[in-house]
């Protein structure tokens, strides 16, 4: 999997590169129990420092969606149904929080957000 | 691996007083413009200079005590001293060989040979591009834990850089191994560095992790009416200017979060110097 | 030491210029000349200074920074000097021997062993004065300034030579008995001999002395 990083974007790199390998673990490109590359290669390959690598591993193992074992490597973690569900149940409730920031900005009570959430929902 | 605390040192019209940390894995980082102090510290570091007060430790050493297989775990690269001029690469070799009982002959040669060292001419005719690239190979070539750099990209065009940087970069694959370079052109360091000190004037006058300088730093430039009601508990420096004021944070999220109209620009390395170093403490 | 030793050598690859003119100079010497003595004492001297030539050479382009940041002691730096001076003196002086000793009989002569004693003396002097004096004043001065002081060591010797042979003429007598009891003493090998690694040792000791302390 091919990484890319943004070095002017507002998004810290080692975020990009967390959502990037998570991006890449959920739909699929990323295949089970598949090694990642180590941290100081992948820091070789993006030209940052291996710190940041080291953050964004910590962060997906933190996550469960990678498994670093010490000495070996770090690998893409077995296959878990429920994570994958409590990641996109977060991106659902992003979305939302977007709406709803979005709606009150412009002058929109809570009682107008809630209606047009359930015309929506209908639809 | 390397670790000092309030070294100092006092010339003519100058004094350091530094305390710095090389963990071990790491590469660190040490920015800061000429005549700030850098050189001064790889001079103490490496027993060339005498320091006035307190403890520098290498390997756990002070630098006196260091023996001579500690000292063949160091590879060096100094801003302006290296081989004499009269040798060719080709008499380097026996001496290296006999200096370093890991030296890797067959490795340093090809690595020559990659970037076109002539093994025949005499060093002091190589441009200032081949020299750097000499002392660099020539410190990674027998497996030094420890590489002390100072300035090794400086005089060189941005190819020449980027090949330097490509070295060190394969050179940290292996664990356990440390680097402190110094520079003044902090882009290469941005890249490359776990964490990086700034040193202006003798004194450390910062001391960051890389991807939080770069991620959490920023510089806001606010006008007059903007700077007024700013809140100001995370500005670490301000200056004014010509639109209002400029201001230096730790804490880009915060003034992104509740001030939304208020330009942030992500710090690269070199404008936070200039902030750090030239700005006003609030 | 082996490293340093390896790497002088390597470094008077640049003299070739130098040794070239010595051979012609021996050459010269040794057919134009009756007396050997000349020749031999010659290449000793030039040959002496070879060691103080590669410390010029490790001087260069502010080289010594570096060279002392390499796995090695200071000491041992200021040990190979000696060792390379003293090498390289005593290679020159057995070549030009040799070549001496070879030339004559080539013209078909026996060579006069006195001569090549009376040669000798003043050989082994003139090596040791050279390296006890230009190794701690280089390393103390570097090469640039050594140029002067040494200019005002021979300055200073002569004037006090004239001094002292002044003061003797003075004092009369005492000239011809001082030479004499110098020939003396420098005519025994053994005193000679323990004279000069006396002076050598002092030398060395004083010139690690003076490079412990330098700051690069």
């Amino acid at each position: 999997m091919k990484l890319i990083i943004n070095n002017s974007s507002m998004q810290p790199i080692y975020d990009q590169i967390v959502t990037q390998i998570r991006g890449g673990i959920m739909c699929g490109e990323l295949k089970e129990e598949e090694m990642l590359p180590s941290v100081r290669t992948l820091a070789r390959e993006l030209k940052v420092s291996a710190l940041t690598v080291k953050k964004a591993y910590d962060a997906l193992d933190a996550e469960g969606f990678i498994v670093t074992v010490h000495g070996k490597g770090s690998f893409v973690a077995a296959f878990n149904q429920n994570l994958l569900m409590e990641e996109k149940k977060k991106e659902v409730e992003a979305d939302l929080e977007k709406a709803i920031r979005k709606g009150r900005s412009c002058g929109m009570s809570d009682q107008e957000i809630t209606d047009l959430f359930y015309i929506v929902l209908e639809d | 691996m390397l670790k000092l605390e309030n070294v100092k040192k006092q010339y003519d019209g100058f004094e350091l007083d530094c305390s710095l940390e090389v963990k071990e894995g790491c590469v660190t980082g040490l920015v800061g413009k000429n005549g700030a102090g850098k050189s001064t510290v790889f001079k103490a570091v490496l027993g060339l200079i005498q320091t006035d007060g307190g403890s520098l430790r290498v390997f756990g050493k002070s630098p006196g005590e260091l023996d001579k297989k500690d000292k063949q775990r160091i590879g060096v690269v100094l801003a302006d001293s290296g081989f004499s001029g009269y040798l060719t690469v080709k008499d380097l070799v026996p001496v290296l060989e006999q200096l370093y009982t890991g030296f890797r002959r067959e490795e340093f040669l090809e690595k020559c040979k990659k970037f076109r060292l002539p093994q025949d001419k005499k060093i002091k005719e190589f441009s200032t591009g081949m020299k750097r690239k000499l002392q660099v190979l020539a410190a990674i070539s027998h497996g030094a834990g420890l590489l002390l750099l100072d300035e090794p990209t400086a005089g060189l065009d941005v190819v020449a850089r980027d090949d330097l940087l490509e070295l060190l970069r394969e050179y940290m694959e292996t664990e356990g191994r440390s680097i402190l370079i110094s520079s003044h052109i902090s882009s290469d360091l941005e890249g490359f560095c776990d964490d990086i000190y700034m040193i202006d004037d003798g004194k450390i006058i910062l001391h960051e992790e890389t991807d939080v300088l770069l991620s959490d730093y920023a510089v806001l430039k606010a006008t007059d009416e903007q700077y007024h009601v700013l809140d100001k508990s995370y500005i670490l420096r301000y200056k004014k200017e010509g639109f209002g004021y400029s201001c230096l944070t730790d804490q880009r999220q915060f003034y992104q979060e509740n001030y939304p109209e208020l330009v942030i620009e992500r710090g690269n390395i070199d404008e936070l110097i200039m902030m750090m170093i030239r700005g006003e403490r609030k | 030491m082996k490293a340093l030793l390896i790497k002088d050598i390597h470094l008077l690859k640049s003299q070739k210029q130098f040794f070239g003119i010595v051979a012609l100079m021996l050459v010269l010497f040794t057919v134009v000349q009756d007396n050997k003595s000349f020749a031999i004492i010659y290449v000793a001297m030039m040959f002496s200074i070879l060691s103080m030539t590669t410390m010029g050479y490790d001087e260069y382009e502010n080289g010594m920074c570096y060279l002392m940041t390499l796995p090695f002691s200071r000491k041992e730096y200021v040990q190979s000097k000696y060792v390379f001076g003293i090498l390289s003196s005593f290679l020159g002086l057995t070549f030009s021997v040799i070549f001496a000793v070879a030339a004559t009989v080539a013209k078909g002569g026996i060579y006069p062993w006195e001569e090549l004693r009376d040669a000798l003396l003043p050989c082994i002097m003139l090596i040791t004065g050279t390296l006890s004096v230009s190794m701690p004043v280089q390393l103390k001065f570097g090469s640039e300034k050594s140029r002067v002081v040494f200019l005002s060591i021979y300055g200073i010797g002569f004037v006090a030579v004239y001094g002292v042979i002044q003061i003797c003429r003075k004092a009369d007598i005492r000239l011809s008995d001082m030479m004499s009891f110098v020939k003396d003493v420098l005519s025994t090998p053994w005193r000679l001999g323990l004279i000069c690694v006396v002076v050598l040792i002092a030398s060395y000791f004083l010139s690690v002395r003076i490079i412990s302390r330098r700051e690069f």
